[in-house]
Order: structure tokens, then C-alpha cells, then sequence
């Protein structure tokens, strides 16, 4: 296990690609599921703002 | 053949319910195949008889540096569609993808400073190929800002279109620029019309990681483009009835 973690000495620089590309991965997909989350309330807000105007 | 079939997809409405559809099970599948890519480039792969084991980077380096592309390819697409046919999806469109092009560049950017250390002993040079890919993100970053700077609908769709189609030109450049200048880069590995020169269990894993990270992307536009879509079409009468049906 030792071994495979340290990637034949290049431990740091495997991870490191790994690590930032997961970091980045992961949060582009929950910005984009929470951008369409965050756009059904405002859109919800707005028809509810035009409904009470008539 | 009857190409009317398309006209569908110039439809918001249609084309949301069409993404509501897909969105998910795109998603999982994704995620499913980069899992399973990374498990086997990281364990089950054979380190590189040259590099050792930091050759492992490619199987997101690649993946991210092909998608950075062929998303900008398709911005461009979008940009004469909403040019010529004025579909206003070509505009929700440029503005759900360039962000996720954006990572993609920044993450082939990295992922090969990272990988170019060991290898070649800098994390950067300025070599066509790598700047090549530093003008994509400044491309992709540039549509974003443009589009945060316009507020008029209209102005912001035809500025993007034409920003998008000018920034098209970078992309053969990326594309054949290991070939037209000496770059410490290395040419292409695959190309269509050769045997690839890395034995089938390097190579195989790649091809999952690419298949899986276009799955990804198509899913993350879907939900990013339903946003846009709701956003902008909130008086019309079929959105109201989405909200409803939510209630």
C-alpha cells in the first residue's frame, strides 16, 4: 500500500494533479446543481412577486 | 432526409424537459467511468518504461486538455447557429459551457505543470503548445467577463458569438502546434489513423477517462443550462407550470 501511495517517488506530484483535479471536479458539479437549485427559488420569488402584483 | 427534427432543439422548453431527462443518469455515468479510469490508471496500469509512475497524470491531463477544446469547438458552433439563425439557446448555451471550459483549461494547464516538473524538469515554459493553452483560458475567461459586463440581452449574445468566433483560430494553433513550431511537447500520442504507440492497458483506461469526462461535461451544461433557461424565460406559461409542479 506504502508503495503504491508513493508512486515510484512521485508521491507528490501524482497526488497533487489527482487532488486539485477531484477539488475541482467536485466543485463544479455542486455549483452546477445548486445553480439550477438557486435559480428554481429566485424564478419561484418572481412569479409569486408578478402573481401578487395583479 | 427531413432535418426538421432539429428545429427542436432551438425550443427552450423542449429543450429543458429534454435536459431534465438526461441530466442525471449522465452525471452518474460519468462519474461511474472517471471512478473506474482512476482506478485502474492509478493501480492497475503499468508505470512508464521512461517516466515511472508520474505518467499517471495524463489520465486527467488528456482528458481535460482535449475537453478545453472541443468545448471552445462547440462555443463556436453555438456563435455561427446564433449568429445566422438567431436561436437564443446559442447564447444560454456560450454562457453555461464557458465556465466548465474554463476549469478544463485550468486543469490541463495544471495537471501538465505538474506532470512537466519531473519530467522535464520546469513547471513551465513558454513553449506554442503551452501558451497556446494559456490564450484558450484567457479566451474562455474573456467570454465569461464580457458576459457579466453586458447587461442588454441582445448586445450580450451578438458580443459573445463574435468573441467566441475570433478565439476560434487558437484552436488549430493548439492543435498543430507541436508540429509547426519545436515545442518541448511531445506530438500527439493518438491520432485516428494509427495503431496507438502505448500497449492497450495504458491506453484503454485513457479512452474511459475521455468517454466518462464527456459525459460529465454534457450533464454539468445540462444543469447549467436549465438555470439560464429558467432564468430568462420566467414569464413565459411553461415555466410557471415547472414551478408549480415543484410546489
Amino acid at each position: 500500500m506504502l508503495e503504491f501511495l508513493d508512486m515510484g517517488h512521485h508521491t507528490f506530484y501524482v497526488w497533487l494533479a489527482y487532488g486539485v483535479s477531484l477539488f475541482a471536479l467536485c466543485g463544479l458539479s455542486f455549483q452546477a446543481c445548486s445553480a439550477k437549485r438557486n435559480a428554481l427559488t429566485r424564478v419561484t420569488r418572481k412569479i409569486d412577486r408578478l402573481n401578487s402584483l395583479r | 432526409m427531413n432535418w426538421a427534427f432539429l428545429h427542436r432543439f432551438g425550443s427552450p422548453k423542449w429543450f429543458y424537459h429534454f435536459a431534465e431527462r438526461f441530466q442525471r443518469p449522465l452525471l452518474w455515468f460519468g462519474v461511474v467511468l472517471m471512478v473506474a479510469s482512476s482506478i485502474w490508471g492509478l493501480f492497475f496500469a503499468p508505470p512508464d518504461y521512461q517516466q515511472g509512475d508520474s505518467f499517471r497524470i495524463i489520465y486527467i491531463h488528456v482528458p481535460a486538455a482535449i475537453l478545453a477544446q472541443s468545448c471552445y469547438m462547440a462555443m463556436a458552433f453555438a456563435g455561427i447557429v446564433g449568429l445566422v439563425w438567431r436561436m437564443k439557446l446559442c447564447d444560454y448555451f456560450i454562457g453555461a459551457a464557458a465556465p466548465i471550459g474554463a476549469v478544463m483549461t485550468f486543469l490541463a494547464l495544471f495537471t501538465g505543470a505538474v506532470w512537466g516538473k519531473p519530467t522535464w524538469g520546469t513547471w513551465w515554459v513558454w513553449d506554442a503548445r503551452l501558451t497556446s493553452m494559456l490564450l484558450l483560458l484567457f479566451l474562455y475567461l474573456g467570454v465569461m467577463a464580457l458576459r457579466n459586463a453586458v447587461s442588454n440581452d441582445n448586445n450580450r449574445a451578438k458580443a459573445s458569438y463574435i468573441l467566441v468566433l475570433v478565439g476560434v483560430v487558437n484552436i488549430p494553433i493548439i492543435k498543430y502546434s507541436v508540429d509547426w513550431w519545436n515545442t518541448l511537447h511531445q506530438p500527439a500520442t493518438f491520432t485516428l489513423t494509427e495503431k496507438p504507440s502505448m500497449p492497450a492497458e495504458m491506453w484503454v483506461p485513457l479512452l474511459i477517462m475521455v468517454i466518462g469526462i464527456y459525459a460529465l461535461f454534457t450533464s454539468l451544461v445540462f444543469y447549467r443550462l436549465q438555470s439560464e433557461i429558467l432564468e430568462r424565460e420566467y414569464k413565459t406559461k411553461w415555466v410557471k407550470r415547472v414551478v408549480e409542479g415543484l410546489r
